[in-house]
């Protein structure tokens, strides 16, 4: 509970747009693994995650968006796809959603499905921002490393995602391997130019 | 916790850690085979992050003792800690709090003091270089104070102010592999600095001497400056104690170690209010 009051506090400071958070669990038995680590999709995980999520957004007094992480094992445990998991509790416990477009694409790479599956399943009026990012490409499996540039499928999938949802607030990622800041902005214009082929003039400066 | 997914998550957590065991199961039967894949490798990239997540948590906070000890040493020394202190803390930036109490524990390290020393001055540039900011007291404020309140006058210090007390020439090991060069023999020495983050937010230290450690300890356990001056009379000739103690004290504040002059006794701030 320290960890929400804080966060409650901070919120009440700096007033941001949203607060999210990666559907995904990080320790068990109070230890830590500092790391994203997937759930099994299935009822008993759609049931513990939405209890917590309805928690924390009575105790802070706003919804929370959920943000997709990458992942490379599936347990057998799991029921359903990723996106109906997703979905499934973001209806259940009425929150928002950040879509991760990179982590889609990893994720799809590690699990063979395709991306553009994930994104067309999506609840369309619960997605409230896009994040965008680089990873590392093994050839049978990428690894979520956030410290290159965005490549060329993730902007396919950015712009299908535009098309889909329309004009979505989005945000570059990078972690590590920082370039240049007139490399990140020419990053940046990338997703600009794609916005504005995408949507309409004016409804495009509000996305990017 | 008896759940399937605490079951999991005990099982996936068990094998990140490298502590398994039969009883528990292996969460290796509950991954599903994809693809070219196999499920070793699958799960092998979480567990390589672990790892490589909490070596890069210790070398980012103890870069000059890893230069130290060298890449072997220091190796064994993280894959050791990484094993016996499996992390309880929120965030990384504490995962490595306990290694001094591990250098100072575990052999070979705890044959050589002066390691768990170079970590703990490490540890108190981290505290100094994060620690809270506040508001820092001025010359003007000292110079402004009545007479009269003087001896009942007590400081509160900039939450980045550590005192660092060691027994060898650490320091002296640190700044010379800080500049690439070859650290000296490991000397008994002991000494005393002040460690903060200065005005440009910009972490410092410099050496403390006796009477300003002696007047620095007496004035963090909220000793008055005539408690102070009074303490002072057994380093200091009795004529110059109030010269010498005025001089520590503009000094302190010149280089932004005061938060906060108090003149008034506690109960007249209470009653203040």
């Amino acid at each position: 509970m320290d960890y929400l009051k804080n966060l409650k506090t901070l919120a009440n400071e700096i007033q941001p747009k949203w607060v999210s958070d990666h559907l995904c669990w990080t320790g068990v038995n109070q230890q830590n693994s500092h790391d994203l680590l997937p759930l099994p999709y299935n009822e008993e995980a759609i049931k513990h995650v939405v209890e917590r999520v309805k928690k924390v957004q009575d105790y802070l007094g706003r919804q929370i968006l959920l943000e997709n992480v990458s992942s490379y094992i599936t347990y057998s445990d799991s029921s359903m796809s990723e996106w109906d998991f997703l979905n499934a509790i973001a209806q259940a416990a009425d929150c928002h959603i950040l879509l991760d477009i990179n982590n889609i694409y990893v994720s799809a790479r590690n699990h063979g499905f395709d991306a553009l599956d994930y994104i067309l399943a999506m609840d369309k009026k619960r997605i409230r921002q896009f994040h965008l990012a680089g990873h590392t490409d093994y050839g049978d499996y990428v690894i979520d490393t956030h410290d290159q540039d965005v490549c060329d499928p993730v902007w396919d999938l950015y712009r299908s995602a535009l098309q889909t949802f329309g004009p979505i607030s989005t945000m570059i990622e990078r972690d590590d391997n920082i370039p240049t800041l007139e490399n990140l902005v020419a990053e940046l214009d990338i997703a600009r130019d794609i916005a504005q082929q995408v949507l309409t003039p004016q409804r495009s400066k509000a996305c990017v | 916790m008896s759940s399937l997914l605490a079951t999991r998550q005990q099982q996936l957590m068990a094998y990140l850690q490298g502590t398994q065991t039969l009883d528990q199961g292996s969460i290796h039967s509950h991954i599903v085979k994809q693809g070219n894949v196999d499920t070793e490798k699958r799960l092998g990239i979480y567990q390589n992050a672990y790892q490589l997540r909490l070596k890069e948590t210790i070398d980012t906070d103890h870069n000059i003792l890893g230069l130290y000890l060298g890449d072997d040493l220091y190796e064994d020394m993280m894959n050791n800690f990484i094993e016996r202190n499996p992390s309880e803390q929120f965030s990384l930036r504490h995962f490595a709090d306990p290694l001094i109490d591990f250098l100072n524990q575990q052999a070979p390290f705890n044959e050589h003091p002066q390691i768990a020393e170079l970590a703990r001055f490490e540890r108190l540039l981290l505290n100094a270089f994060d620690a809270l900011d506040t508001s820092r007291a001025n010359l003007e404020q000292l110079k402004t104070t009545a007479p009269e309140k003087w001896p009942h006058m007590q400081l509160r210090f900039h939450p980045s102010l550590q005192i660092f007390v060691s027994d060898w020439n650490v320091v002296n090991i640190w700044q010379n592999l800080k500049q690439d060069t070859n650290p000296p023999e490991p000397v008994l020495e002991k000494n005393s600095w002040l460690v903060w983050r200065n005005f440009e937010r910009l972490t410092e230290f410099r050496p403390l001497d006796c009477v300003a450690l002696n007047m620095l300890n007496g004035f963090q356990n909220g000793l008055h400056f005539e408690d102070i001056c009074q303490a002072l009379l057994e380093q200091v000739p009795e004529h110059q104690v109030s010269e010498r103690a005025l001089s520590v004290i503009v000094n302190w504040l010149e280089l932004g170690l005061i938060h906060k002059i108090i003149t008034e006794p506690a109960s007249s701030i209470l009653a203040q209010r």
